[in-house]
């Protein structure tokens, strides 16, 4: 990287940064109720007991804001390490069976272990994301052919389809179940318990951190695996590193707000379209647009048929579909 | 061999025209045109809550019904949503379970030889079959009020005299409650109240729920409703922020214990989603926040509304509590 | 039936076969008129087999006895079986165009169109009957399937892979709108919507054998008449084109007849997923043959499948129905996946 290189992505992460703490500002400002600026920004600085509008932004938005912060960075880092590692336009925790595999591995914990809002469920959301990406990963490379991004996106489909079956399976016959589920199963940042969060916190930043330290070698990785070999990467240390950031960030997203669906697959594209093929600047960017964008998405989700919210889940999928539908006519 | 059969079978088509009952005709709601017996002696119906519950209170001649199963009710075994917790009905030979409401075994349905069907109009893609065994009404049971769906099941069943009889009951009871509401309050429209069920998702406030929603109305009192509210339908949830135009004098909400909501569930589902909640509304603050059991709020039987007039009585007018200041 | 006309196909195709597939193909014959059997003498009403007998031979024991036979079970059975072989033929079709051996009808759009005509309509009309069900999920899903290949024909000509992933794309975005509605609509109808796409075999009657078999007589010839093109293109685009197959015209063809399979069987059952998937391969591992025969079994192997998954979803838990689509998801993919599994563990030998 040279030194303007360098000036013009530090200047680009600050303003990108800024974009984010206004997304941020104008969560907490907008919402069901309305609440006058000034007494939003009451609440931030100067925060008073048994005023309502200050409950309101200070312990209703703004976790939803920071859950929507959190899940937004954490499914595009994850969607954009996915990218680089199997040099697959369209990967992403959500098509790859990731996502499909964590929530029902959380279901299964809180509806059959009583797991809500402890330390076990990251955990089992973790699990269940491993084994859904090595399940997909199985089924296509053992289709003739090997793992093409097409095996991989139909395989992930199968296996997304064959858990949804199952998770049908167990609420069709009551219907109490099924209405507490299928808000949940459309993924939705609403209700969502702080303790929750406490326990994913340390399964974002570790899967961050993880992400940005091998961000150098999925450059190389994302140029070929004889380049990156010839670069003197260990390819398969790296894959493993990738697949465990990925997975472990998921977990993180999916046991916070469910499965949203098509952040991984839109952010990263959108910031290569600004900042190349480096991906010591792709993760980074795709952490901080990732969380501006789904706090953006939220910030819709409570707002467009207010006093009622819509899920999360359903419009990040409303608005990533037809993104996908594009790269396909325009990458393939 | 053949002539045999023949002739039991004209032997046996002779007995049964003899013993048939008058018929009348009537339209369902899907605008089938249904011969229906005047006085149906063996009733199987689909739908547990709004049509088995309140034939069951008729003392109707019902043989089978669609069940629901939860493992924490009932010990596991299938029941009868309504009926099963208000009157501890099982089945049991002379009431056979025909399988889940939405989707019931034709053959269990043919084997008990019903003279009457009914089923909910909303599930009724196996209506040319089950119609092949007996006339089927398939009737919008969750769309009429209450009392008027009451009646049109009873009338359906030839029943109305009992029906009147039980009505009448809930209308001599209602008339002393209003004269206990004008001594202790004078204007039951001074009260206000809201019904509202808390889920993480949001506050479940609906324009009609059940028994709650008749009686709240029978009494005249002042009911905050989700077009109050200005919500777009029913089935959306409130944002947990608009909470305080839910100040009422009286909060209700239900618990449902054997589907893990229990009443501490309840409020915990309040305090955690509105921190400060005891002390925000004037309902929790008062100690006049109602948490009661939604098989009672959603029973289609006459005895919901004699028990809700009760709870209402009691927890209302026949104590005191702290009018929520204008 | 359409049974019948594949096996005269087969017949005429057997000629180049193994002596194998064709032994196989009399075998899943067997076994799918075992099913039949075993379906019509199985059930909650209590009629032993000799009643069943007599009321298939005119001498019903009872009106009712004869209603269970002739109108429950019967027309219930037939439905699950050529519902199964339309799928599975849709599935192998989808297979050999694509050369890929993961498509499945349900993957890409074709039930996801159905799914969201059928939700709308039970939720925010819901005085329209559910009878009219079959109708809508057949619009829906032709619709879906006609955008999905609009989308994914381009300058650059049309693309089956494109095709694919177009259809996985339009599934999603379709699936988030039924989603919405099932999150927010009335809890009752969306259940009963539900229950309805989790495939009802359980409301059938002779009506959908009726439009199933014709649909079957004109579909099924054409169909095998592509078997050709379709062994082919197998081979890869640049030997059919060498073969002086008109590969473009073969592969489009193709589509829409697999299209035009799925949407009819959506339309009588809702959706039944993976039977598209599973069968062709489970017929592959029970013979290696030519394509002709390949799609002969694969037919066969899918009535098998949906009859076995509609019997056991019927009998297993009764009087709970358990809908066929989920029988089908549940059992259909672990077979899969160790099918592939094996296959992949045989090649490395």
């Amino acid at each position: 990287m040279n030194a303007t290189r360098t000036i013009c992505a530090a200047t680009g992460f600050w303003l990108c940064l800024g974009g984010v703490v206004l997304a941020f500002l104008w969560h907490v400002s907008v919402g069901a109720k309305a609440i006058p600026l000034g007494t939003v920004w009451q609440a931030i600085t100067a925060p008073q007991d048994g005023v309502f509008d200050h409950v309101v932004v200070r312990d209703l938005r703004m976790p939803r804001a920071i859950f929507a912060l959190s899940v937004g960075a954490a499914l595009s880092v994850a969607g954009a390490l996915m990218q680089g590692v199997t040099r697959n336009p369209l990967a992403e925790p959500g098509i790859l069976g990731l996502m499909a595999g964590a929530t029902f591995a959380v279901i299964i914990g809180i509806g059959w272990f009583g797991l809500a809002g402890t330390a076990y469920v990251p955990l089992f959301a973790a699990i269940g994301a491993l084994i859904g990406a090595v399940l997909v990963w199985t089924i296509a490379s053992a289709a003739p052919g090997g793992a093409t991004p097409l095996t991989l996106i139909l395989s992930g489909a199968a296996v997304g389809g064959f858990l949804y079956a199952v998770e049908s399976a167990a609420i069709l016959l009551n219907e109490d179940t099924f209405r507490n589920f299928r808000v949940w199963l459309s993924g939705s940042l609403a209700g969502r318990d702080m303790a929750t969060y406490l326990w994913a916190l340390p399964w974002f930043i570790g899967g961050l951190i993880a992400a940005l330290l091998i961000a150098h070698q999925i450059t190389a990785l994302a140029m070929g695996e004889e380049t990156a070999a010839g670069l003197g990467v260990d390819t398969f240390k790296i894959k493993v590193a990738a697949l465990g950031a990925v997975v472990v960030l998921t977990a993180a997203a999916v046991s916070v707000a469910g499965p949203l669906g098509f952040v991984g697959l839109v952010i990263p594209h959108l910031v290569r379209l600004f900042v190349g093929s480096d991906y010591r600047l792709i993760v980074p960017f795709s952490a901080i647009v990732g969380a501006g964008y789904v706090t953006l998405v939220d910030i819709a989700a409570r707002v467009v048929l207010a006093p009622i919210e819509i899920s999360t889940g359903i419009v990040t999928t409303m608005l990533g579909a037809p993104m996908f539908i594009w790269l396909v006519r325009v990458k393939l | 061999m053949k002539t045999l059969v023949w002739a039991t079978a004209t032997l046996f088509a002779v007995t049964s025209s003899a013993l048939a009952q008058d018929t009348r005709t009537v339209t369902d709601d899907l605008g089938n045109v249904v011969e229906i017996p005047v006085t149906p002696q063996r009733i199987v119906v689909s739908r547990s809550d709004c049509l088995a519950t309140p034939l069951i209170e008729l003392g109707a001649p019902l043989i089978g019904a669609g069940s629901m199963q939860d493992d924490r009710f009932n010990n596991g075994k299938p029941f009868i949503r309504g009926a099963t917790a208000l009157y501890g009905t099982q089945f049991d030979a002379d009431l056979v379970d025909i399988g889940f409401i939405n989707q019931p075994d034709p053959e269990i349905i043919a084997a008990l030889e019903p003279d009457l069907i009914l089923i909910a109009a909303w599930a009724a893609d196996n209506y040319d079959q089950l119609s092949a065994i007996a006339p089927t009404y398939a009737a919008a049971c969750f769309d009429p009020p209450l009392k008027e769906w009451l009646a049109t099941l009873a009338d359906l069943v030839g029943m109305t005299a009992e029906h009147d009889r039980l009505m009448a009951s809930y209308t001599f009871k209602l008339a002393n409650t209003r004269a206990v509401f004008a001594d202790r309050i004078g204007d039951p429209a001074d009260v206000s109240v809201v019904f509202a069920d808390p889920f993480d998702e949001g506050i479940y406030v609906a324009d009609d729920y059940g028994t709650f929603t008749v009686v709240a109305d029978d009494l005249g009192l002042s009911r905050i409703t989700a077009t109050d509210l200005g919500m777009l339908t029913d089935n959306g949830n409130l944002s947990f922020e608009l909470v305080e135009e839910l100040d009422a004098d009286f909060i209700f909400s239900s618990h449902q214990s054997f589907f893990g909501q229990p009443p501490s569930h309840q409020m915990e589902v309040w305090r955690s989603n509105v921190p400060g909640f005891d002390d925000l509304l004037h309902a929790p603050r008062n100690n006049q926040l109602v948490i009661v059991d939604r098989s009672l709020v959603r029973a289609f039987a006459v005895d919901g509304l004699n028990t809700m007039l009760a709870v209402l009585t009691s927890q209302i007018a026949e104590r005191d509590f702290v009018p929520l200041a204008e | 039936m359409s049974t019948t006309t594949l096996i005269g196909f087969g017949g005429r195709l057997a000629l180049r076969v193994p002596y194998r597939a064709a032994l196989v193909s009399l075998g899943l014959t067997f076994a799918i008129i075992g099913v039949l059997t075993w379906s019509l003498m199985t059930g909650s009403y209590p009629l032993d087999s000799t009643q069943v007998w007599a009321t298939l031979f005119g001498n019903s024991p009872s009106d009712t006895a004869s209603t269970v036979v002739w109108e429950f079970r019967f027309p219930r059975t037939l439905v699950a079986l050529l519902v199964g072989a339309f799928l599975a033929l849709s599935g192998a079709a989808l297979q050999y165009v694509t050369r890929n051996p993961l498509a499945d009808p349900s993957l890409v759009g074709v039930s996801q169109g159905a799914a969201l005509v059928v939700v709308s309509v039970t939720i925010l009309a819901p005085g329209m009957g559910s009878y009219l069900r079959p109708i809508l999920a057949f619009g829906g899903s032709l619709a879906v399937a006609a955008l999905i290949l609009l989308a994914s024909s381009s300058r650059r000509g049309g693309d089956t892979l494109r095709f694919i992933l177009m259809g996985i794309g339009v599934a999603a975005l379709i699936s988030s709108f039924t989603s919405a509605l099932l999150t927010y609509g009335d809890i009752d109808r969306a259940m009963s919507a539900l229950g309805w796409l989790a495939g009802s075999v359980h409301s059938v009657g002779w009506d959908e054998v009726r439009w199933l078999s014709v649909t079957a007589f004109f579909v099924i010839p054409a169909f095998m008449a592509a078997a050709r093109p379709l062994s082919a293109i197998r081979f890869g685009e640049d030997v059919a084109t060498g073969l002086g197959i008109r590969v473009r015209m073969a592969r489009w063809g193709l589509i829409i007849l697999a299209v035009a399979l799925a949407a009819t069987a959506v339309a009588a059952v809702g959706a039944l997923g993976f039977v598209g998937l599973v069968a062709p391969h489970l017929a592959r591992r029970l013979a290696h043959s030519g394509v002709g025969m390949h799609l002969v079994l694969t037919g066969l192997t899918g009535a098998l499948l949906v009859g076995l998954a509609d019997f056991a979803g019927r009998a297993a838990f009764a009087p709970i129905q358990i809908p066929a689509g989920l029988v089908t998801a549940i059992i259909g993919v672990p077979v899969f996946v160790a099918l592939i599994l094996r296959t992949q563990a045989r090649s490395q030998l």
